[in-house]
Formats: structure tokens, sequence, C-alpha cells
């Protein structure tokens, strides 16, 4: 007996000095991080004080100069409000088609290894290349317009949207999978019958958060000279018209919330079923 | 019919003469490092229903994965009468088209229906890529496999939002749909109130009774076991250490294939 509870008392100070490097260590990742954290802002000047003795009186001054705002031109922007929802959808639909059999590949489980480490690739550059940078590619391959932030953004939210199936996908309940494996279902048919229609919310989820991020990404491309409220804000913008600049901001917030609100609602009743 | 030998020498009075379903020799299964399966050597007898029992961790389900193809075995083999041997890929194939199992977490989709659940069950007999509903005969092929188990008024409520029973309910309807030889059941009462396994029960034994269904069902109610077997299998640690007649299989057995192990380095004693 003596031996057991002295074997015992052995095993537990062997895990409680376990616990304790494993503290020590956590401890150290946790000071690493704040340091890494700390030199971001100090190499970005952040802690470089003069830099903001002028910064509040320039914002006060230019929130008086957008006050109030200016609505008097309102019917010139249902055109380009309309381009920038449209570039959104259109470019968010065109990226989750092409998302959707790179991410099933890039999920390893239904392709050759190596087929399946070229589309990650493949998203991995996509997704690299900011939608700024694709825009301006864009431009210069099709012209002004929608059309290119279209191509823009689906060029980018294929790599995200690639990465997030992918990754869903991965996740998925195995039994279901196993259950119509052992009655003889092919690889396919597991995708089809028992992985997809349990991931399918989770990938509209992600799919129409892109979305919403697609609609203030499309403002953005306005300013490469991809239309829509985006090019009207930075016009507003150059001309110093700041009380037209803080009206289209607000019908951006608008626009924004009204679609937000929309995809949560698809959201959670995709999630909730029903 | 007087009597009949089973290749474990066990006389079993009132049988016709069982001909072996599946007939596993030296079958062995490691999980990492660890061995699951040991050697495993036994026949399931067609058109019977042979319970496997034995303590948790014995390696019961993974004998079921075994059955089923799920999981392969190292060495050995597993001969499908009248089919030929599990590892050549199109036996493996005929094989699971004859087979339903009965899991024991259900391992249905709950956001679907109890009747998808169920059609899953046909999911062999469709193209993967069809873009069609599914077809009409398979509907009612599904809808008739609930109203077996009694959840036919729950068709179109989701498996997500069914009781435990109900759920096992729904994972029964999705094997009884495919009309299987080989029915593998693995704890499909854990869920299950007492009125329900006698229900469930009949359904078993009809299935075999009245189709010729061969039904391997893991226990871990061994009077369950003894009151519907035709056959027993023990199991412990990954070994057979009991092949026999439910009549054969008395307290002294159980306690024995039951005993907790508290040497795992002693030698190995012989089976029962």
């Amino acid at each position: 007996m003596s031996t057991a509870s002295f074997s015992q008392d052995n095993d537990v100070a062997a895990v409680l000095a376990d616990g304790r490097s494993r503290l020590l260590r956590r401890n150290l990742q946790t000071a690493a991080l704040l340091a890494i954290v700390a030199a971001s802002f100090a190499y970005t000047g952040a802690f470089d004080a003069p830099r903001y003795e002028d910064a509040l009186q320039t914002l006060i001054t230019l929130a008086g100069d957008a006050m109030p705002p200016d609505f008097s031109r309102w019917q010139g922007w249902g055109r380009p409000l309309i381009e920038t929802a449209a570039t959104a959808v259109a470019g968010t639909a065109l990226a989750a088609t092409l998302a959707l059999p790179l991410g099933i590949v890039a999920a390893g489980k239904w392709a050759p290894r190596p087929v399946c480490l070229a589309a990650r690739l493949a998203l991995n550059t996509a997704r690299s290349i900011p939608d700024l940078i694709w825009g301006v590619i864009f431009v210069a391959a099709v012209g002004f317009g929608p059309l290119p932030g279209v191509l823009a953004l689906a060029a980018h939210s294929t790599g995200m949207l690639g990465k997030f199936y992918a990754e869903i996908l991965e996740h998925a309940d195995p039994a279901p999978g196993d259950a119509l494996r052992s009655q003889g279902v092919s690889r396919l048919g597991v995708l089809r019958f028992a992985v997809l229609p349990q991931v399918l919310p989770r990938l509209a989820d992600v799919t129409l958060y892109r979305c919403e991020h697609n609609l203030r990404a499309a403002t953005v491309l306005g300013v490469i000279g991809a239309g829509g409220l985006g090019q009207e804000i930075v016009t507003a913008f150059h001309l110093f018209e700041y009380r037209e600049a803080s009206a289209l901001l607000l019908v951006m917030l608008a626009l924004v919330t009204a679609i937000g609100g929309l995809s949560d609602h698809l959201r959670n009743r995709f999630l909730r079923g029903d | 019919m007087i009597a009949a030998r089973s290749s474990a020498d066990n006389v079993v009075p009132f049988q016709p003469l069982w001909r072996p379903a599946v007939t596993l020799d030296g079958c062995s299964v490691r999980r990492g490092s660890r061995v699951v399966l040991r050697e495993i050597a036994c026949t399931i007898p067609a058109r019977a229903i042979t319970a496997v029992v034995g303590p948790s961790g014995a390696g019961k389900s993974t004998f079921l994965g075994v059955l089923n193809g799920l999981i392969p075995s190292l060495g050995g083999a597993v001969e499908v009468t009248g089919l030929g041997r599990l590892d050549q890929p199109a036996v493996l194939r005929e094989h699971r088209r004859r087979t339903a199992t009965i899991f024991q977490e259900h391992a249905l989709i709950d956001r679907l229906t109890a009747m998808e659940n169920v059609l899953l069950g046909l999911a062999d007999r469709r193209h993967p890529l069809s873009l069609m509903p599914w077809p009409v005969e398979h509907r009612r092929h599904a809808a008739e496999a609930l109203a077996r188990v009694g959840l036919l008024s729950r068709a179109h409520d989701r498996a997500g939002r069914l009781s435990g029973g109900e759920r096992q309910r729904v994972g029964f309807a999705r094997a009884l749909v495919r009309r299987p030889r080989l029915l593998l059941a693995d704890e499909p009462f854990s869920a299950v109130d007492p009125a329900l396994v006698r229900h469930l029960g009949d359904v078993l034994r009809r299935a075999v009774a009245a189709d010729g269904v061969t039904l391997v069902i893991v226990l871990h109610q061994i009077e369950l076991a003894r009151a519907v077997a035709d056959r027993i299998l023990g199991l412990a640690e990954g070994r057979m250490r009991f092949i026999g007649a439910p009549d054969e299989f008395g307290a002294a057995e159980q306690a024995r294939l039951f005993r907790p192990n508290r040497r795992p380095k002693e030698k190995e004693e012989c089976h029962a």
C-alpha cells in the first residue's frame, strides 16, 4: 500500500509541475504578444505625441464644414446607389460560384493532394491581392464603370470565400457521411447528400456576410473609377463639398444598414431553420 | 429440423441449419498504437439474430465497422457468403448495397426533416449530381419505413427537433428503407423507453423472420440479448471471449466477460 501511495504522490507532483510549466509558457506567450502589439504602435508613430497637436482642431473644423449635410442633389444619387449595390451583389454571386468548387477541392477530402494544393495556392493568391489592386487591373482590362468593380470584388472574394468554404466543409460532422459510406455511397455522393446539407446555412452565412463587406468595398472601388457612390463621394471631397460628402456618407450608412439588416434576417432564418 | 451445428459447435434446438452470412477469420484492427480487435474469428449466421455483448471499450462498435467495411481489418479476411472477400472493391460495393447500419449516435442531419434523413438511406440509388427531387417511389418507401417505426406523423419535422428516442427511430427507418439483407445495429435501444424497446424489437424480429434479414446487434442490456438473440458473441478487450447460444451464456460466462480488468499485463486466459 505504501509504495502505491508513494507512486501516487509522485504522479500528483508530476501533474502539478506540469501545470506550473504550462502557466509559465502561457505567460511568456502573452508577454510576447503584448510586445509585438506595442512595437507595432511605436513603429507606426502612434506614440509620437506632437503629431496629435492639431488633429482634434482639424477634425472639429472638418466636421463643422460638413454640417448640415446637403441633400440638394439627391436626384442624381439613385443611379450610383443602385450601381454600388448591384456591383456588390454581382461580385459576391460570381465569387460564390467560383469559390464553391475551389473550396471543395481545397478542403482536401474530395481531390488528390496536388490538385488540392493547387487550389489552395490559387485561393491564397486571389486573396492576397487587395480588391483595390484587382480593380486597377480590371479597369485596365474592361474600362471604367461598375463591371471592373464586379470582377475585382469577385476575384478577391473568391479567395476569401473559398478559404471559408473549405474550412466549413472540413469541419462538418463526419458521422452522417460515414453512415452513407457504410451503405456504399461514393465520395461525391457523401459530399452532396451528407456534407452540403449540413453546412449550407454556414455557407450562406459567410456569403451574406461577404456581400455586406463587398457593399463597402464597392464604394471604395469608386475611387479608382469603378463607378457607384464611392465616385460621388470622392468627387465631392475633391470639390471641397464637405456638406454634400457628409450627406452621401449618410446615404451610404443607410444602405449598409439596410443590407446588413436584411442579411441578418436571412442568416437567422437559415441558421434557425424556418 | 432437430439441431444445427455452428462453427463453434453449439447445439441449438429448433433452428434450421444456419448458413454463415459473413465469416471473419483472424481480423485485427488497430487505432494508433492500440489494438482494438485481435484475431477475431467467427461466423455470422444468416437470417438470424446475433447479439454482440461485452464491456464498454471492448471493440463492439469496431466489430460492426469491420462488418460494414467502414473499418478495414489488418490481415485476416472478411468473407461474405455468395460474394467473396471484402478486400475486393467490387465485393465491398455489392456488400454495402445489401447492408444497412443503425448507428449508436444516430448519425442524422439535424437540419433535414425525418423524411429527408430516411431518404438518405437510398442515397446510393441516385446520381450524386442529380438536381431532381427524390423520386416518388423513394418517398413512398421512406414514408412506409417511418410508418413501421411509428413516426409517420413527424415525417416533416426536422431531426434536430426530435427527442432522443424519436431520432433513434429515424435511424431505424433510414436502415429499414434499404431493405437490407444484413442489418447492423449499434446499441439501437440506448435512448429508447421500455415500451418502445418492445415495439422496435418487434420491428427487428419481423425483419428477420419475414424478410430473411441477417441481424447483428450490439446490446448492453444482457437480458434483452438473451431474449432476442439466436447467437451471442462476447467481446472483451478486443478478443472474442464467447461464442454460443443464449442459454449457454449464463451468469458465470457473463461475470467472466464483464470482470473488471485489474491487471492489464496479466497473461491471457482461455476463452469461455
